[in-house]
């Protein structure tokens, strides 16, 4: 008795069989394609939308006329795995939204040799981030500082003024900018090993 | 009912029902009922590792303090050799026992032994589409079994092994744990990735090509449908956890940064990755189980199951649904309230479909003849255990809700309820169920009954109080824990003894079965056993349906 009636148009059993297999091969396949896709996917994403604290790049300036609504700004630094200090010149600054605003955050090579460090930010509560767009800072990229030397970064920022307009972020009088300085991924000083993931400890 | 055309299964022709020598049977198999033995077993030994690991993270924490894993303790003089005194060996152990009742016994137990076992018989074919895959995904497991326990004896860091939980969240599986363990971990899971991506390919082809004549999709048993379901999430969301274990395995070696912040990357990736494979996990793990019970159900009832296509679509529906529900996994690591929201309304909906489940299970028994042997004992077993960590599912899936009670002992109770007891409940159903026709002698009533009892007590027991706990505020995964929380833990702790007292007589009921050898018939259920496994004789002959059976009846199912 035959598995099913001959018929030109359909594939032999064992055809159709290795047809079905290769899709889903296939489709495993796109999957874990897919999973490495959404690295970028994700980073964009976050930038795009501020999603996770993730604050926006922009290369203009703020759109419309400036809000009246002040908000607090304040800034958090953090230095990890490097003998360097990072510090704002002012701790905070009161803005109005929609309107460009200028810090200052001076980085000190404390160390004996020159060294390389990269920054990376948030902002937090993590539902402002999509109003905190900065038109210039120091961030994801290199900086080379010889030894006992500090320079002085200008961070160019603005509050968009629908901050004042959202729901979710019109009760909020302050929010904080944080920056974290690692050592730059390629360049690690002496006693960190250089896959990024190995602790000193 | 089927009409098996010219039945030739009853008297094994030499010729057809020629079985190897044992070597070649048993190692280099490709007849899908011995590969599915073979599952079975190792699921079974793979049961008893996982539970000792249990019974080590329940002695430990019968007590506040620390009194088993230190140096000195007994534990530390018998198992010092292969677990490390220490808080770190604790983690590992909860880590492996994760790992472990996850990958190595309720997935081979469900789908590499029920589903090898069953799904071709159910559907009339012959064998499996791709009889030697389906022997690689077998041995693959094995080798993935030997590279975990190989993970608990090298270094890991802290200590030996690797000790981060099942999730293996970054950065403490990148930066955290600098030793080979996580390396070992890691490809333990792509080994068991592979396995399990070969096995659903094998499913889904032999389910949509080698059905019986008349065995249309719509005519296909519940189990089946539950398999195929179930390979269809198999084969969409592993790969995603093979994706996020590379990107892991080359932060930890090969200096990317797809999880360090440091370079421009962000573990609360790996999370997402993780849960978008975690969570149709989570259906992989009970979706077979939801067509074992519906098949065990019906059986005892002596009734069809009630709304059939419901049945099979609910389950289509879960399916679906897993997919975009993983973030409720995270909600506290700071999303947009309106992504909670969403997040929020779709886990509640899952519960739609899973009410339809339970509703026509209960609808099916309605009004039936019901016969309460150890199969029918442990699917109503199931479907209260189930319910129960469904409705804490519910509670959880407030995203307001799980700001306090995030990782704490209440989600161990809740996955435990649906896991540990539901998926492992229906596992014994289904046991019990096929036990005559996979091992061709009968079990003993009297102990599967006492084997149900104890362990349906033992395991309310360890995880009832655990709700109690958690509500309280109890960390899970933390070997310490405030004195205040004392007493239950003390409570849970005894549940274990009695959980485990069931497990020594499921031990005993098998080791009498194979010594008394009485003798199986084709069909012990009786009128309610409709399905086609029912027609052969037990044991199966070697190669059953030379012809094809022909389905023609719509009640077939």
């Amino acid at each position: 008795m035959s598995f099913r009636k001959p018929d030109d148009r359909k594939l032999n059993p064992a055809a159709r069989r290795n047809l079905v297999a290769a899709i889903c091969a296939v489709v495993a396949v796109a999957m874990v394609g897919a999973a490495f896709a959404a690295v970028p996917f994700y980073r964009a994403f976050c930038q795009a939308t501020g999603f996770d604290g993730t604050p926006r790049r922009a290369t203009a300036g703020p759109v419309g006329d400036a809000g009246d609504r002040t908000i607090g700004v304040r800034f958090d630094t953090n230095v990890r795995d490097l003998p360097w200090t990072l510090t704002p010149q002012e701790n905070s600054q009161t803005v109005r939204v929609g309107r460009t605003q200028l810090a200052y955050f001076t980085i000190a090579n404390n160390g004996d040799r020159a060294m390389t460090g990269r920054a990376t930010y948030n902002v937090s509560p993590e539902s402002a981030a999509q109003y905190f767009t900065k038109l210039q800072c120091f961030c994801f990229s290199d900086q080379t500082l010889p030894a006992h030397t500090s320079r002085t970064f200008p961070v160019v920022y603005y509050v968009d003024s629908r901050f004042a307009a959202d729901p979710d972020t019109r009760p909020l009088s302050v929010l904080t900018l944080s920056y974290t300085m690692f050592p730059a991924p390629a360049a690690k000083p002496s006693g960190v090993q250089p896959s990024g993931a190995r602790p000193t400890r | 009912m089927a009409t098996p055309a010219v039945h030739t299964a009853d008297h094994g022709h030499a010729d057809h029902d020629h079985k190897p020598s044992f070597f070649v049977r048993w190692l280099f198999s490709t007849n899908h009922k011995d590969i599915g033995t073979l599952y079975i077993l190792f699921a079974i030994m793979a049961g008893l590792v996982g539970g000792i690991l249990s019974g080590l993270i329940r002695w430990e924490l019968a007590e506040p303090g620390i009194q088993v894993f230190r140096q000195g303790s007994l534990m530390a003089q018998f198992l010092g050799w292969a677990i490390e005194p220490s808080k770190h060996g604790y983690y590992v152990v909860m880590t492996a026992h994760g790992l472990i009742m996850i990958f190595f016994m309720v997935m081979p137990a469900m789908i590499g032994g029920f589903g090898n076992w069953f799904v071709p018989i159910m559907i009339g074919a012959p064998d499996m589409a791709f009889p030697r895959m389906n022997n690689i995904s077998f041995w693959l497991l094995v080798a993935s079994f030997a590279l975990l326990v190989t993970s608990m004896f090298v270094d890991g860091g802290p200590g030996r092994g690797f000790g981060g939980g099942w999730t293996a969240y970054a950065p403490l599986s990148t930066t955290g744990h600098t030793g080979p363990a996580m390396d070992f971990a890691i490809f333990s899971l792509h080994l068991a990735g592979a396995s399990s991506i070969l096995g659903a390919i094998n499913f889904i082809t032999t389910i949509f090509n080698m059905r019986a004549p008349g065995m249309t999709l719509h005519r296909m048993p519940l189990f089946a449908w539950s398999v195929l379901i179930t390979a269809f999430l198999l084969l969409l969301s592993l790969p995603v956890l093979a994706g996020a274990i590379t990107m892991l395995l080359t932060d930890r070696n090969f200096g990317t940064s797809f999880f360090n912040p440091n370079g421009g990357g962000d573990p609360m990736m790996y999370q997402h990755l993780f849960w978008f494979f975690g969570h149709p996990e989570v259906y992989i793990l009970i979706l077979p189980g939801f067509g074992i019970i519906s098949h065990v159900v019906s059986t005892f009832s002596k009734k069809p199951v009630f709304g059939y296509l419901a049945m099979a679509y609910a389950m289509v529906a879960i399916g679906f649904i897993g997919f975009v529900v993983w973030a409720h996994h995270m909600f506290t690591v700071g999303m947009n309230v309106n992504l909670q929201a969403y997040f929020v309304a779709a886990t509640m909906v899952i519960a739609v479909p899973t009410g339809v489940k339970i509703f026509s299970w209960i609808a099916t028994m309605w009004g039936g003849s019901i016969d309460f042997k150890a199969p029918m004992l442990f699917a109503i077993g199931f479907i209260f255990l189930f319910t129960v960590g469904g409705v804490t599912g519910v509670v959880l899936a407030n995203a307001g809700m799980d700001y306090s009670i995030h990782a704490t002992y209440y989600v161990v109770a809740h996955f435990h309820y649906v896991l540990s007891l539901g998926a492992v409940f229906a596992i014994f159903a289904g046991f019990y169920y096929w036990f005559e026709k996979m091992w061709g002698v009968k079990y003993n009533e009297a102990l599967a009954v006492v084997h149900f009892w104890l362990m349906f007590v033992g395991v309310n027991i360890v995880f009832f109080p655990q709700h109690f706990l958690g509500l309280q505020g109890m960390s899970r995964r933390i070997i310490d824990y405030n004195v205040a929380f004392a007493f239950w833990n003390k409570v849970s702790s005894i549940g274990y003894l009695v959980t485990a007292a069931g497990v020594v007589v499921f031990l005993v009921m098998l080791a009498e079965a194979a010594v008394r050898r009485r003798k199986a018939v084709a069909n012990p259920w009786g009128e309610g056993a409709t399905t086609l496994e029912w027609t052969l004789s037990s044991p199966p002959p070697h190669h059953q349906f030379n012809d094809l059976p022909v389905i023609t009846a719509e009640e077939h199912h």
